[in-house]
Order: structure tokens, then C-alpha cells, then sequence
């Protein structure tokens, strides 16, 4: 048993008190990493309440409950903010992964104190992956509500269908990591390399003059 | 291998393809609806790919949530955005023929669970395929039976509908048979949807 509110209490504590001495975008960005925090603390309340409710096994929650569980409790904090404050659409994408941020540093917060570290090799490959993953969530969100808020009634259907793409793409790589062997080396690399050929395409479409519309 | 693997690889192949077509089309074409129909083909290929993984890792199919129909209900909700970035709201919205054809789409939907068995995914999908086909047949109606693509979206409908009525049906999954038919028939009705997006678009 691990006590992460304690976790978060120690981690978010510290965010927070840099808070009161820093302003605009940067305070922006570290709200919404501490919500990420907050917001993985409660999944995992949410988590555990749906694995005893349907009786699941470890794995089966890893793999078909918690993708839901954390991709729905994610989307709310930015529906939350979109909703009541009103940002611009552009600063969207940037909330969005300053939360995904804040969720995978405390998830493999606590990861470490539940499993040790002691294996650098394998925690750098989690922190690739588990961080990508994330990230990569993030940013397909940020962008997408970014748009789909543009027009009042595409908001719905939008909002809906990226958070199913979300949960699908999390649900895959919870899926892989469960397997064995070949599965779980499929399940650590291809965040790592989706989120380096995103990067690399940042890099290099704006100078082969392609731009989204 | 049952026939039921082949025919779901040869899903997700062929709508990863349709989906890196589509992207090249919206770089190329700078028109929204190709990015939403790349995340509709993304969607039902992922959501595929997941039941197909769930079945490689665990040999079964999941048991207790719902996440590859998620993915695929995700897959029509971009669809309905595909269809709303489509329609110009100039005229009146309300159709009564469009109204009986959505009803009876979304009955079929309840009455056979599909997406099931849970009710509640059972109702979204319901939903969601009683605004495709709303606006489909409204369409259709407006503009004196014009759109191809309509016609073809109310075709991917009933495929969807069809196939889940076929499956309660059929015992054996592992050889080939009616269901993977027209499972097949449904891929490259998707995949269609491109081609004809591209001909609208270089219409306009």
C-alpha cells in the first residue's frame, strides 16, 4: 500500500508556493500541471471504485478500465476551464499538456515508490513511454478542443470524439505493456516514437511550406 | 488462423491507409473535412486494433468495459462532425421524411443492441445515428437527391446495422461466411468516403 496523498502533498506543495510569485502564461501552465496531479489522485479513487464494482482482476482494470477512468477525468479539468473561464482557443493546447504533464509526473511518482528505483534502464524506458503517452493525449486534446470550440455545434461530437480517440490510443498501450516480450517492447516504444516523428514533423513541415488548414 | 483476425487486420490496414490518404488530402487541399474523416478512419481502426491485440495478448475478447466500442462510437460522432461541417444551415431544419428515417435507423440500433449490450452505449450510438441519417435524408431532400456522398453515408449506416443484425445470426466466427462479407463490404465503404469527399470538394 502507498499513501499518495501523501505523494501529492509533498509534490504539489511546492508547485503551489510558486505559484504566489509567478504570473501569466508560466502560472497558467503550472495550474494546470497541478491539476494533473489532483486529477490522477482522484482516477485512482475512481479506479479502484469501478475494479471492486465489476469484481476485475489487476490486469483487466489496467486494460479496459483505467484508459476511460483517466482520459474522461482529464478531459473535465479543460472542459472546466474552456467552459467557465473562457480562454482563447489558442491557449487550449498548452493547458492541455500542462495537465498530461502533471499526470504522468505523479503517476510515475508514484510508480517509484510502489516499485523502487533501482532498474534506471527500465525506469527510463516507463518515463519515455508512460510521458509520451500522456503527452501525446494532451497535445490530440489541446488541439482538438481548440478547433471544435471554434464552432458551437461541432463542440459536442468533437469534444466526445476525442476523448474516445484518447481512450482507445491509452487503452492500446495499457494493453501492449500487459503482454509479454515482443507486446510490451511494441507497448514502450511506440508513444516514444509517434511523439518523436509528431516532433520531428513540427520541425519540418512549416519548412516544406505544408500547413494544416 | 479464423477468418475473424484476417478480416480485422484487413480492416485496420485498409483504414490506416484511407487515413494517411485523407491527411495528405487536407495538406494538399487545406479543407477541414479531410482531417475529420482521418480521425474517423483513425478511430475504427484503432478501436479494431485493440480488439484485435485484446484477442493476440489474452485470446479472448474484453469482458467487462467497453473501450473498443468507445473508439468506434467515437469513429460515427466524427462522422456526424464530418456531416455538420457539411451542411449549411440556409432553410429549415426540420424534415419530416428525415425525421422517419432517423426513427426507424435508431429503433433498428436499440432493437438490436448494437454496440451492446450495454444500454447506455447502445442508446449513444442510437443517437448519434439518428442525427447522421437526419441529416443525410435532409440533404438528400434539399438538394433534389444530389449528394452521392449522403447516399453513401446512409450505405455505411445500414452496413453498420446490417452487420450486427447478420452476427446474431451466425455461431462460427472462424471460417468465412455472410458476416465477414459484409464487414468487408463496410470496410471499403469507408474507405470510399474519401474518394468521394474529393470529389465534392473539387466540385465546389
Amino acid at each position: 500500500m502507498i499513501y499518495i496523498e501523501n505523494i501529492f502533498v509533498c509534490l504539489a506543495i511546492p508547485l503551489a508556493l510558486c505559484i504566489l510569485f509567478i504570473g501569466g502564461r508560466t502560472r497558467t501552465f503550472m495550474l494546470f500541471m497541478i491539476a494533473g496531479m489532483s486529477v490522477c489522485l482522484l482516477s485512482a479513487y475512481v479506479n479502484s471504485f469501478f475494479m471492486g464494482y465489476y469484481g476485475a482482476s489487476a490486469t483487466v482494470a489496467v486494460v479496459e478500465i483505467t484508459p476511460v477512468c483517466e482520459e474522461v477525468m482529464k478531459l473535465l479539468p479543460l472542459l472546466f476551464y474552456i467552459l467557465i473561464f473562457e480562454p482563447k482557443v489558442r491557449n487550449l493546447p498548452e493547458a492541455a499538456v500542462a495537465l498530461a504533464v502533471g499526470f504522468a509526473t505523479f503517476e510515475n511518482a508514484c510508480y517509484l515508490t510502489e516499485n523502487g528505483a533501482e532498474n534506471l534502464m527500465f525506469l527510463l524506458g516507463r518515463g519515455l513511454s508512460a510521458g509520451a503517452l500522456h503527452i501525446l493525449c494532451g497535445i490530440l486534446v489541446g488541439f482538438g478542443l481548440s478547433y471544435v470550440f471554434r464552432r458551437r455545434w461541432l463542440a459536442f461530437t468533437g469534444t466526445v470524439g476525442l476523448l474516445g480517440a484518447c481512450i482507445v490510443f491509452h487503452a492500446i498501450y495499457n494493453l501492449l505493456i500487459s503482454g509479454d516480450g515482443a507486446w510490451r517492447t511494441a507497448g514502450y516504444l511506440f508513444p516514444s516514437v509517434l511523439i518523436a516523428l509528431l516532433f520531428a514533423g513540427r520541425l519540418l513541415l512549416p519548412k516544406l511550406k505544408i500547413m494544416f488548414a | 488462423m479464423n477468418f475473424e483476425l484476417i478480416d480485422n487486420c484487413f480492416q485496420i490496414a485498409v483504414l490506416l491507409c484511407a487515413a494517411l490518404a485523407a491527411i495528405a488530402a487536407e495538406i494538399r487541399h487545406k479543407d477541414r473535412r479531410f482531417l475529420i474523416l482521418a480521425l474517423f478512419y483513425i478511430c475504427v481502426s484503432m478501436g479494431t486494433l485493440y480488439w484485435v491485440l485484446h484477442i493476440f495478448i489474452f485470446g479472448d475478447v474484453p469482458q467487462v468495459f467497453y473501450v473498443a466500442e468507445f473508439s468506434w462510437l467515437a469513429a460515427y460522432l466524427f462522422l456526424l462532425s464530418f456531416q455538420m461541417v457539411r451542411t449549411d444551415r440556409a432553410g429549415p431544419l426540420f424534415s419530416l421524411p428525415a425525421l422517419a428515417c432517423a426513427l426507424l435507423a435508431a429503433a433498428v440500433v436499440l432493437a438490436f443492441r448494437i454496440f451492446g449490450p450495454s444500454y447506455v452505449v447502445s442508446a449513444a450510438f442510437a443517437g448519434v445515428v439518428f442525427a447522421i441519417v437526419y441529416l443525410a435524408v435532409w440533404r438528400l431532400r434539399r438538394r433534389g437527391g444530389g449528394g452521392l456522398i449522403d447516399c453513401w453515408l446512409l450505405l455505411c449506416v445500414g452496413l453498420q446495422m446490417l452487420l450486427y443484425v447478420v452476427s446474431v445470426f451466425m455461431q462460427d466466427f472462424t471460417r468465412f461466411n455472410l458476416y465477414f462479407a459484409v464487414d468487408i463490404a463496410l470496410t471499403f465503404s469507408f474507405a470510399a468516403l474519401l474518394p468521394l469527399a474529393l470529389r465534392e470538394v473539387a466540385g465546389k
